[in-house]
Parts: C-alpha cells; structure tokens; sequence
C-alpha cells in the first residue's frame, strides 16, 4: 500500500490489536495515494479482515434551458471486496476488486441557449432550415459513399444537437432565437449543457499490494489494472516509511507510475455532429495525429465509426510525515507531486464553436440582405484539446484533535491544489466523530471544495472564418479540383487572360467555344500541375471550386468545454454510522449530499447556473475482522473439547455444496455467519429447439413469432454476486438477509441471409447496434429469509425456509437512444431481477454420519404480482435438489448433486419502446425444464489465518435441458462460496 | 505560454511555501509523548482516517467529478469520461 506510518503505534501502547485496529496505517495511506496512481488503501485493519462495499451516486436533473428532458441523470452504482491477509508474521497482503457501472445523460458539451442543443426528438424537422448548411454542402453531393444518408439524417433529427446556428449582435453575443432560427428577442447569454445519454459503462479493478514490516520501518510494492470497455489502466508503486524519534515522528514516501489506454469507439450519435470525424471520413483530409503537441493520440477510420486512441504515461511522487503534537493530537502533512504526459482528453466531449463566415454575413454576395442581426454564425462541435503535459501537486494538511469532554475526535483537512493547467483548489474538510456507546458511532461532517478553471476552458468558441472555405489564389483567381478524384492533388485555374467567350448555352457539354474546352466563365481551364489546358470537356465539367476546412491556427490551442474544468464549488454535508455487531463484524454507514455550483467559488466568478446541480451518495460497508474470529473460533473448540456434548453441529457439519442456498440453521441463539457467493452461468453454442440446434434460416423464418429474427444470441454470461448475512435470535429460528449485485453480458452477430443487417429506424439501428456487445449490471433483488427447524435429531435436521424476494433490481435498464431512435428495453435476460415481490418457500432435509452427509431440499418461487412496473412477471419456478458429500481428510470434502428446476415463461410483455430483433426479445423462448448434475469441493478450515471459515466450489453442468421455445445452450455453471461463522 | 515558464515560474514559487509549511509541520515544537501517554491517540475515533471502507469509493466518484485530487485516497484508475 502506500506508505504506513505508525502502523505499530498500538504495540507501543501495549493495547490488544482488536482495540488497536483502524490504527495510523491508514493515515498516510488516505493522505498520500495519488489519483490515478496510487492503490486503494482500504485499511479496515491492521489484521486480516474481509470488507464488502456497496455505493450508489447520484446527481440530481439538470436545467437544461426550459427543456424537458427525458434523460435519467448520472448514476454510479459501485461494489468493493476486499481481503487483507498475513503471509506470514512480517508480510501481509491485501487483494480488493473494485466495481462500478456508470449510467445516465451527461454534457457532451456547452451552447447558448439559442442553439436548442436539448430540444426534443419530435420537433425538430426544421431546425436546420435557414441555417448555412451549404458552406459544407459538397458532403451531401457526394453519392459516392454510402456514408451520405446517414450525415442527412443526423443533421434532420438526431440527438443531440450538437450543430446548429446562432445569430449575433455586433459584439458576438448570440441573440434569442426560436426554433426555427428566427430572431425574436435581444441578446440572450444563457449557456446551457447538450445532454446525451450513454450506455452504461462498467469498470472492473484488481489491486495486489504486499508490505513487509521490518524493524522501524515499512515496504510496500503494489500493482493492478482497471479496465472498461474503452480504457484501461495497468499501474503500480512502491513506498516506504521509517520511524524517528521513538516514533513520534514518521517520515514516508512513495514513487507510482500507471500506464493508461483509451480506445473510444466515438460514440454513434455524436460521430455525425462532431467535425473531425466528419472531415475525416467524408473529407479524407484530416491530420489523424489528433493532439497536435505530442503525438499521444490518433483519429482512425474504423469498420463502422472513428476511433480515438490515446496513451498516456503518468509519474508519482510524494513524502509525508506524520507528528505527534501530545497526548491527544497529531498533525499529518504530505506532498505529493504527479506528472502527466500524453492523450488527456475526453474522447466523448466535444466545444461548440461558432464560425462566422466572412463571406456569408450581411452585405456579402452570400449574406442575408434583411438581416436583423449582425453576424450569422454556423455552430459547429469539435472535438475537445487538452494539452499532453499536466503536472499537478497537492499539499494535505491533517490535524487530529481529541475532545475529552465527549470522548469525540475532531479532524479538520486542508487541501492546496495546483496544476500547470491554471486550476487551482482550496479543499476544507471537518469531521466530528462522536462514539455514542460501546458500539455505535456518529459522525456528522462537512466538506467545501472550490476550484478555479483550466485555463484552456471555455463554454464555447466564436471564430471569424467559415466552416469551409473556398481556396482563391491571389493571381489565378478562384482554384478547382475534379470532383471525381479528389485526392490527386491535381488543381485547376481558369486562365484569365484568355478570350471570354460569351455563355452560349446553359447545357454543359453544348459549352464549347472554337477549338478550345471552356469553363464556366468561358475562360480556358489551366492545369496548375502542368501548366497545359485541358482539353477534355468532362473533366471540365467535373471541376468545382475547391474548398478547405477551416484554419486551426485561429483557434487557440487547447480548448474543453468539460464541466469539471470550470470554476466552480462543491459544498457536502454528510453523516456517518457505525455500529459494531459484536464477533468481529462492523457496520458502517454513510449518507452525504452534494451541493455543486458555480457560485460556491471561492470568490465568486464561477461557472453560470446553469452548470449546477445536487448529487448524493449512499454508503454501506461491511468489514469483519478474521483475527477476532479466530480467537473466537479457538475459544469454542476449546469449549466443544471439554464439552463434548455441547452441540455445534454446523461447525463440524460438511458444508452443503456451494450452489445450495438455505442450506442450514445456525445452531445457538446469537450466531451470526456471513457468507460471499459468486455464481457465474455460461450460455453459448447452438440455439436448440426442442433439442435440436437450430439453423440461421430456422431462426429467421420462427424463432421471433410472426417476424423475423435478424441477429441471434452467441455467447452470454450472467453473474451474480451475493452476500448472505444470517442471524439467530433462538435456536429454532436463522434470519438472513441476501442483497446481491448482478451484470449480464450478451455478445449477438447477425444471421445469414437475415432480411436486414441495418438501416436507419430503430429495428435498423438495433441490428447495427447489436455489434456491440451488450451489457447491463447493477443491483440485483433483494432477498429475505427466515429458516425455522421443524426437527432436529442427533443425525439430521428438517427445516422450512419463507422468503420474501423485493425488487431492488432495475427492470427498465434500456438501451440509449440512437441517431433519434428510441431504442427501448434491452432483452428480457438482461434486466436485473424479476421486478416483482415474490415468495420462496423451502424445505430441506439434512443428515450426517462421521464422513458422508447428504440433503433433499425443494424450493419454489411464486411471484406476488401480476406484472412488474415493465409490464411483465417472470415464470414461477420449482427446484428440487438432491446431494451427498464425502469427507476427503479433515479438511476438504468433495460433493455430487442432481437438480432439476422447472421455470416458467415470462408472461405479459415490456409495456414501453422495445425493438425486438433476436429471440430473447420474445417472451416464449423463455423458461423450461433444466436438469444440472454437480461436483463440488469444499473446505472447511480449523487452524492457521483462515480458521472459521468455510471454501466451497461447484460446478453445475447441465445435462438434460428441455427449454421452451428458441434459446442459446446452457454450458454450465459455477458457484464459489465463503463463509464464516462469527 | 512556453512549457519551462509553467514548469518553473508560478508552480515552483508557490511550492517554495508549501515546502515551508511542510517543513515547519516537521519541525514544530512538540511535547514529548512517551509510549504509555498515547492511549488517546490509539483510540478508535482518532485514527486519520475513521471510515476507510467508504472513503475508497466516495474519493473515486469525487475525483472523477473535481479537476483536483491528490493527496487522498484514489482508486487506480478508469476513464471518468461520464
């Protein structure tokens, strides 16, 4: 981990490590890990301990000018595991896996007002009407590329409207417009954010850092890698820290480095309204090193959008010291350093800028005559430029006082921030962290932040040039290029000197005159490359005046329009509990909200508002401590051997194997157990009916039910991942509660012969789309159950389980919308739950004898409502289950099972937008009857860092599936559990 | 605007006082604490940082929603392009 200060300050005091926990490793650790760089200290202890964490943001709507939107603002919903451990008496490691999944409409950029960047999909048929479309209309006269319809439909009605018009008053400002581009009122400099939604976007983290204690000092050399569908980031460190001063004083310091990627499909609906990807698919003329200082990025074709890649290297540097002032407070100061170099930009957002073309403003040949304005101006998205170096330093000041009259601690924080991007930020923090009992804990805290803004930022830029302007030489007049061949680097001049010939005829190849092939003006046409005429009357009439993109050198070098580089403030307010649940086991929980405005600046002068907007964020954390429960766990063996007739069945008893939910009760009123199960199912291979794969033709002509199926399901993979915290208040009764995660991929290809393979409605799109990879997760239902013992005899157990499932998972998860299109509902099989309040009884059987056990358990899920708030349920389902185990030594035991489940077919259908083009788009290729046999290992661990707890691994492979209707192969499933009993 | 200006004009100035306030953080006048005096300071409520399981992803969604971070707990990495 970073950098460990007075890690061993509890040993000084002589205090028990489970009093000394949460102890001053953390200290420098929170105050000295990089962004970007550093591993994420989750120190919840200097023991081994596991820690679960889940985390939902999210922001409040925005304004966005008067415009209704029917965008969800941003959400994150994160989940953290994390696992320290001893290797042996000196090293210790720590494992986390961190998850986010991001979702929502965000700025994609800034425009005025006027520009109606939100306005909505059905009224906009005439928005470009009166704009100066023409400048760049040469890109619709090519027919050549099949790209031409989809830049016509973009600019006719997509979303959002990153191209548009301004008018403006003599001192540029832009004057209220009405949708139509008409001016109807004065000037209007109210700047409002372009939303666009985006697909949720899922980021996985692996950490691994190791430490080794020696005497008076501390080691630590970490790495990982974070990854999402378009970015990724391979980093690691090393660190170090030392003791002076009889540890009064401890110095740390730390060097990182991480690696960074992007590979930005650019987004779909923002490819037709940002320029560099036009210019350089349509125009082929584009630069592709994007940023022009550092070659770090490039600007490619790809098969169906451009791509962005980009690299970049980052460099850390800090050292801290941490000082004890006296017996109740210390003092924690660090500085760090980091250094950027490479691709920085956002590849999804883009600056607005608004070309006045000189040649098209009033009084000009091309101008409005009864202009009531005073400049005309196309606006135009570009991508965003950020310079390729950023240096960045911070200074963290930390003071701890302790109150004696409450017991309470109160931290204040103070951070100065300053890059060579111009921003700089003060950052106050205050923390009163009141214990209220034994084990409860308040903590009421605030948090101001304030930043100035980059110095390259801008809501948007105004250039005096045309979009594209036409190439005149100053002797030759205007300059020509044949439309036919672009890219010969042949140019053309009409000879000024020659004989002018009077327009004879307005058809073309009629326009002859002597001997000589004339141009328009009548003139002879000179090829500049060789000075000779052109003789050849088509080439002539192929001719038009070339024109060039715009000069980049007028605008300034780097240029964003992001948000989170403008000045603003952000103000938090938050309170925090924590509760210990006795055994080892913490709870923490965490509530905060979020104030982000531009006139919460430090000195005013920040961003308009219509850049604010309130978030909040939820928290809810887990740690338990393994060295408690090891000596816990120690005392009760103790106990069971001088007790041998004690009962402790379930800590002798062989776990069930993994996939067996339900499986028992705890045996004494007050046990807790907390258990971890991942379940991960492999669906990919031939799409069967009634037992037969299913050819392309088979499915287009039957597997969608009166339409044809154009795309089909190839490989799917479902995950869940559960926590299962069980209680018992007596000795009859087990409560449990199971929140679980869930995420769902589904990877589609086109079939052969499919009627379609794309278009531009949204059965087109949909096709186009399904490319991609699908991809939903978030959180899952949540279930609870109570396990009542009906009888318990010295060899077995019967016991009845009633559960409640509530729907906390989204059943509306929906794909973006694209080019316009509504795109409605993903498929069925990737919403997260059933949507639905539903009921699960059990009832289990379970025996032992000294190495076999065994169990019978039926289950079944009856769902409580008649339809979810998507407009349908989910099949009933029936499982039973039949397994026996066999003690292999002491430790592990191996395990056979047979299931059979029946579920049935979703009833009902979405009741919103849905673009059905594959089976899982319709509700009969669902549900079935499913026969699994599995093989399991467990591991039930007595002695050494792990005791207490409890390993199991199954895999289900699936042997006599009889699935109704048309759906992808079941390849198998697997089920890894832990547990511990507390 | 050359690049060794913004190297070395205004950030390293102003890191001149930072590094005096550091030094000064070091070496200010602290009253001896002796080992069995710190029973305070071990205390649950004074460690630097309390609430470490949350700090981890609330600093993630923070520092990708603020241009400044640093000294503060950080996850790896990730776009943040949201």
């Amino acid at each position: 981990m970073v950098v460990a200060v007075t890690e061993h300050l509890g040993e000084y005091l002589g205090l028990e490590p489970s009093t000394g926990k949460t102890s001053l490793t953390c200290l420098t650790m929170a105050a000295m890990a990089l962004p970007g760089l550093m591993m994420q200290p989750v120190c919840a202890g200097e023991g081994d301990s596991v820690s679960f964490v889940r985390e939902h943001y999210s922001e409040g709507k925005r304004d966005i000018g008067g415009f209704n939107s029917k965008f969800q603002p941003i959400r994150v919903d994160s989940i953290l595991g994390n696992i320290n451990f001893s290797l042996d008496g000196e090293l210790k490691g720590v494992v986390t896996l961190t998850q986010d999944t991001w979702s929502g409409a965000t700025p994609v950029a800034t425009a005025p007002v006027s520009a109606h960047g939100n306005r909505e999909t059905a009224s906009h048929t005439h928005v470009m009407t009166g704009a100066s479309m023409d400048t760049s209309g040469h890109i619709h006269d090519d027919e050549e590329g099949d790209m031409a319809a989809p830049i016509a439909h973009a600019i006719s009605g997509a979303s959002p409207y990153l191209y548009s018009a301004l008018k403006l008053d003599a001192q540029y400002r832009p004057l209220m417009t009405n949708s139509e581009g008409k001016v109807v009122g004065g000037v209007d400099t109210h700047l409002v954010h372009t939303l666009s939604s985006a697909s949720p976007e899922v980021r996985q983290q692996w950490d691994l850092t190791i430490s080794r204690q020696l005497k008076g000092a501390k080691v630590n050399a970490g790495g990982g890698f974070s990854n999402e569908r378009d970015f990724s980031s391979l980093f690691g460190n090393v660190s170090g820290s030392w003791d002076f001063n009889r540890k009064l004083t401890t110095l740390s310091a730390g060097l990182s480095y991480a690696h960074n990627k992007t590979v930005a499909l650019l987004d779909h609906d923002l490819v037709p309204h940002v320029y560099e990807p036009y210019m350089l698919t349509y125009e082929r003329r584009g630069d592709d090193t994007y940023n022009r200082s550092h070659a770090s990025s490039q600007l490619a074709l790809g098969k169906r959008a451009p791509t962005l890649t980009g690299e970049r290297d980052d460099w850390g540097v800090n050292v801290g010291a941490t000082q004890i002032l006296n017996q109740s407070a210390l003092l924690e100061t660090t500085l760090s350093f980091t250094h950027s170099l490479g691709y920085q930009s956002n590849p999804y957002k883009a600056v607005e800028v608004a070309f006045i073309d000189p040649l098209k403003q009033k009084g000009q040949a091309g101008g409005n005559s009864t202009a009531n304005y005073t400049y005309d101006a196309e606006l135009v998205a570009i991508l965003e430029q950020r310079p390729d170096l950023r240096n960045q330093g911070s200074l963290n000041l930390k003071y701890i006082q302790h109150i004696a009259a409450t017991d309470a601690a109160l931290h204040l924080g103070y951070r100065y921030f300053q890059d060579t991007w111009s921003i700089r930020s003060h950052t106050w923090d205050a923390e009163w962290i009141q214990p209220l009992s034994k084990t409860w804990s308040l903590t009421p805290r605030l948090r101001y932040y304030s930043q100035t803004q980059a110095d390259f930022y801008t809501a948007y830029l105004t250039t005096n040039q045309g979009l594209y302007n036409t190439v005149t030489d100053p002797a030759k007049g205007a300059i020509y290029i044949d439309t036919r061949n672009t890219t010969n680097g042949i140019r053309y001049y009409e000879d000024a000197t020659g004989t002018l010939a009077p327009p004879q005829d307005t058809n073309p190849s009629s326009r002859k005159f002597g001997q000589a092939v004339v141009g328009a003006h009548g003139r002879a046409v000179i090829n500049q490359n060789t000075g000779a005429a052109v003789s050849d009357q088509a080439t002539v009439d192929a001719l038009k005046q070339d024109t060039l993109p715009f000069d980049r050198t007028m605008l300034p070098a780097y240029y964003s329009s992001d948000q989170r580089l403008s000045g603003f403030g952000t103000l938090t307010a938050g309170v925090a509990l924590t509760k210990n649940l006795g055994n080892g086991a913490n709870l923490e929980l965490s509530y905060d909200q979020i104030r982000h405005a531009g006139n919460l600046k430090m000195g005013g002068g920040g961003e308009g508002r219509y850049a604010d907007f309130d978030a909040y964020v939820f928290n809810l954390g887990l740690n338990i401590d393994l060295d408690e429960t090891r000596r816990r766990h120690r005392v009760s063996s103790q106990n069971d051997h001088s007790d041998p007739h004690h009962a402790h069945p379930q800590s002798h008893a062989l776990p069930a194997p993994a996939g067996v939910q339900l499986d028992h009760l705890l045996a004494n009123r007050g046990d807790m157990m907390v258990s971890y199960r991942f379940m991960g199912t492999q669906l990919d291979g031939n799409i069967n009916y009634h037992g037969n794969p299913s050819s392309d033709y088979a499915l287009i002509n039957h597997a969608c039910y009166g339409h044809p199926c154009y795309v089909r399901p190839t490989n799917m993979t479902m995950s869940m991942y559960m926590l299962d915290i069980m209680y018992a208040p007596t000795d009859w009764l087990t409560l449990m509660v199971m929140p679980q995660f869930v995420g769902m991929n589904m990877d589609m290809r086109l079939l052969d012969e499919s009627p379609r393979n794309g278009g531009m409605d949204a059965i087109g799109m949909a096709i186009t789309h399904a490319e991609n990879r699908h991809t939903t997760s978030g959180l899952g239902d949540t279930e609870f159950h109570g396990l009542i013992n009906l009888l318990r005899l010295d060899n077995a157990e019967l016991h009845l389980g009633l559960g409640l499932s509530a729907p906390t998972a989204a059943v509306d998860v929906k794909m973006r919308p694209m080019m316009g299109n509504d795109m409605g509902f993903y498929e069925y099989g990737m919403q997260l739950g059933s949507g639905t309040w539903d009921f699960k009884p059990s009832l289990t059987m379970t025996g032992q004898t000294t190495y076999l056990a065994w169990g019978a358990q039926i289950s079944h899920t009856k769902r409580l409502e008649d339809q979810n708030d998507s407009g349908y349920t989910l099949g009933d389902q029936f499982q039973s289950t039949l397994w026996s185990s066999r003690a292999l030594n002491r430790t592990f035991s191996a395990s056979l099972r047979g299931v059979y489940s029946e579920q049935g077919a979703i009833n009902g259908a979405f009741n919103n937008t849905h673009v059905p083009i594959s089976t899982g788009d319709y509700p009969q290729n669902t549900g079935g009857h499913l026969v699994d046999v599995g093989l399991g290992l467990a591991a039930t661990i007595n002695s050494g860092a792990f005791a207490g707890t409890a390993w199991s691994l199954e895999w289900l492979e699936p042997v006599a599936d009889r699935p109704q209707g048309y759906q992808l192969e079941r390849k198998g499933t697997l089920v890894f559990n832990w547990g511990i009993h507390l | 605007m050359t690049l060794p200006e913004r190297y070395f004009g205004q950030t390293v100035l102003s890191w001149r006082i930072h590094a005096m306030i550091f030094l000064a953080a070091l070496t200010c006048g602290c009253t001896s604490v002796e080992p069995w005096q710190r029973g305070t300071l071990a205390k649950e409520q004074m460690a630097p940082n309390p609430h470490p399981l949350q700090n981890v992803l609330r600093t993630h969604v923070q520092n990708s929603r603020e241009a400044a971070s640093g000294g503060d707990v950080a996850a790896g990495g990730g776009c943040g392009c949201y």
